[in-house]
């Protein structure tokens, strides 16, 4: 049974490091970042949803409508935080030294993280949801309704990210900034309008997916870089830009992780994804669908 | 290179080693009528949490004696408190760097210590060499105090009191459990509990069926609750800090991991535990090296609750074991100061040594390891009535077996579909 157990633990996992990195992915792919800031934007994202659901429910528990409704609402408010970011700083050294961007990147998760301990405190928080039954059980292997209903929204999340990119007229702006942005702007494109949304949604993304990492595990400001790391190891895994990459990218690490945790041991796993990701470099270098650019 | 260029002209010490020192530096006397405390913490990074809570507990025992006039001495000289704090920025190799800065640049007198183990080994190092006395109010690990070191104290009860505790009630249990999970973080002080456990426990005949050990990144314990559940252990019993409590007492319920008994790790007896989890709260053990409704007497703030009090109003927040312990480092100082006749670092040293006092973290005295010798307490999160609904519902409840119990434990837990 427990193995049956592991795969979904694991999918459920996956499915939230897939919307977390898949706004690394885009940022690395458009704008040519590695934005070390990333997983502070996730953290943020939960605090913000951790303050939306206390605020709206005078500290109790809230109910997973109240909960669910924070998420578009933190959507927004870190497209914004992202925006300016990218107008204040990221774009001052993109396209320069890669060396550069993450200083300046480096240096933002760091004022972010401190940001985030006066608000909040260095406390660990997590958004407790009132529910009847927690889980349900099904031959044998429980399901937590919360991770579900966590799971299918990240995967909505990633979904729309790639609906965007491919059916919009922005999204197709995005993929061809990606893929040459000389050309891009010759046709007329405003590159840094477009850089700076992409950093916004990338942002956005990343912080809805905090949000329902706040419900489903916990948060604390100083987490921050154990999702850039995974979402690193992810968008190198899946390919550079690819929404695709990510999503498969997301689940294949968890799985990784959750198989070796739990048949080898935990202080393994970490070795397993790299030995996963050495391998698959030197069969294809970019990615598992990566192209170097936003998929086409 | 030496120091030499960084002392003050004083015969302290002439080279980083502290080797070819012209004079014994445990000779060393306080100069003025100000003593200097000096110490290093994490204020950023995992070390962030506890790095304020223990600046805020040295900070207001500084200030309360400050307050009150400064302390005086055996030599009848009146001395006030400077407190000197660094930050460490979380790698051990900074603190033993401050360290170094506290006693040859700023002159400090006596030193208290960063919280972790791995920054505390090497503080212990430099203290130990440069023949300075080093109060640690964290870093409780063994291993700080199997060093032969005669300048270190600790007045935070070591790890293998806090498995003792818990293995102590488990086995103490009817019915007795018979097999158990131990699940630890992967650190010097949470595996050397676990090692303690589930030593005690194989030895009590208890089988230890699933022994984890995860990284301290680690923000998902549902692998091993799988585990713990498939194999339905009666006792489970988590090593580690209260990140990975709260995190444990969230995945016990979505897992549907039923045990008779869960002892949640460090930081599972505050109120921030309780915060954090609310109603999930509920039955988890919680050990602690600190009552703080044990109504003790302290000299600078009259008891345990005008302790609580003071700090609520100062910095808004109940304090926890780990604030008390840092209050109780400062108040060693004090007290050693006010018994001692002549303030050289020999002298505090041997004072601190044979001190018997009590204040707000109970009663104080050092074994012969420099190692305070305190009783431990195993707590309970328990309804407050019957018919609770909430975490506001939830009280903690001392249940341990070394002192006269003030709650009955609620053994067996009761399993999760009864509690739904």
């Amino acid at each position: 049974m427990s193995f049956a157990q592991f795969i979904v633990n694991g999918l459920l996992t996956g499915g939230v490091y897939a919307a977390v990195a898949v706004g690394f992915a885009l940022i690395w792919g458009v704008v040519g970042v590695i934005n070390l800031a990333h997983g502070e934007m996730v953290i943020l994202g939960g605090y913000v949803t951790f303050w939306l659901t206390e605020t709206v429910s005078g500290g109790g528990e809230p109910g997973l409508l109240v909960a669910l409704a924070t998420v578009p609402v933190v959507f927004v408010a870190l497209f914004f935080v992202g925006y300016i970011i990218h107008l204040a700083v990221v774009e001052r050294v993109a396209g320069k030294d890669m060396f550069l961007s993450l200083v300046a990147t480096f240096g933002l998760s760091i004022v972010i993280q401190q940001l985030m301990i006066q608000a909040w405190s260095a406390n660990t928080r997590t958004i407790s949801i009132a529910f009847d039954d927690p889980s349900f059980i099904v031959a044998g292997v429980v399901f937590p309704k919360l991770k579900l209903i966590t799971f299918c929204v990240a995967v909505l999340l990633t979904l729309f990210l790639w609906i965007y990119l491919h059916k919009t007229k922005k999204g197709r702006g995005i993929r061809a900034v990606s893929q040459n942005p000389e050309a891009a702007k010759f046709v007329g494109i405003d590159v840094g309008r477009i850089r700076a949304f992409t950093f916004g949604i990338s942002s956005a993304v990343a912080g809805a997916a905090g949000g329902l990492i706040a419900m489903t595990l916990s948060i604390n400001p100083n987490m921050g870089l154990n999702y850039t790391f995974r979402s690193f190891i992810i968008v190198v895994f899946g390919g550079i830009g690819s929404v695709t990459g990510s999503l498969l990218g997301g689940l294949g690490l968890a799985e990784i992780e959750q198989l070796t945790d739990a048949y080898i041991g935990n202080t393994w796993s970490l070795t397993a994804v790299f030995l996963a990701l050495v391998f698959l470099i030197v069969v294809k270098p970019t990615g598992l669908f990566g192209s170097g650019e936003v998929e086409k | 290179m030496g120091l030499a260029g960084c002392m003050d002209g004083s015969d302290k010490f002439s080279d980083t080693d502290g080797k070819n020192g012209t004079k014994d530096s445990s000779e060393v006397a306080v100069e003025g009528d100000t003593i200097h405390i000096g110490g290093s913490l994490s204020l950023t990074g995992d070390g962030s949490r506890l790095g304020n809570v223990y600046k805020h507990g040295y900070r207001i025992a500084v200030d309360e004696i400050n307050k009150n006039g400064g302390v005086k001495a055996g030599d009848d000289e009146t001395y006030e408190f400077s407190l000197i704090l660094r930050y460490d920025q979380g790698p051990p190799s900074k603190s033993k760097e401050i360290y170094q800065e506290l006693i040859y640049q700023e002159d400090i007198d006596f030193l208290v210590g960063p919280y972790t183990t791995p920054n505390s080994l090497p503080a212990t190092g430099i203290a130990e060499k440069n023949q300075v006395p080093l109060v640690l109010g964290g870093a409780a690990t063994p291993k700080i105090f199997e060093q032969g070191n005669r300048w270190i104290f600790g007045v935070l009860p070591l790890a293998d009191q806090y498995s003792d505790v818990s293995v102590d009630f488990t086995l103490n249990r009817s019915p007795k459990p018979e097999s158990a999970a131990v699940l630890a973080e992967n650190g010097s002080f949470s595996k050397s509990m676990a090692r303690d456990a589930k030593e005690k426990l194989r030895k009590s005949g208890i089988d230890v069926a699933v022994d984890e050990v995860f990284p301290k990144s680690t923000d998902d314990l549902s692998t091993q609750l799988a585990k713990v559940r498939d194999e339905d252990v009666d006792a489970l019993i988590l090593e580690s800090h209260q990140k990975h409590s709260i995190i444990l007492a969230r995945q016990l319920k979505t897992q549907k991991v039923d045990v008779d008994l869960a002892v949640a790790g460090v930081g599972a007896q505050d109120e921030s535990f309780l915060d954090a989890v609310g109603v999930d709260a509920e039955y988890i053990y919680a050990p602690s090296g600190w009552d703080k409704n044990g109504g003790y007497r302290d000299p600078l703030f009259g008891s345990t609750s005008g302790y609580i009090e003071a700090m609520e109003d100062r910095y808004g927040t109940e304090p926890d074991m780990h604030a008390a312990a840092a209050t109780t480092v400062i108040e060693v100082y004090r007290k050693a100061v006010a018994e001692t006749r002549k303030l050289t670092r020999g002298e505090i040293r041997d004072s601190i040594r044979g001190l018997k006092f009590e204040n707000v973290f109970g009663k104080i005295r050092f074994d012969d390891k420099g190692v305070v010798e305190k009783e431990m307490f195993l707590n309970q999160w328990q309804p407050k009535q019957q018919e609770s609904g909430g975490s506001d519902d939830l009280s903690l409840k001392q249940v341990c077996l070394r002192k006269a119990s003030r709650a009955k434990p609620v053994y067996p837990t009761p399993p999760w579909n009864d509690r739904l």
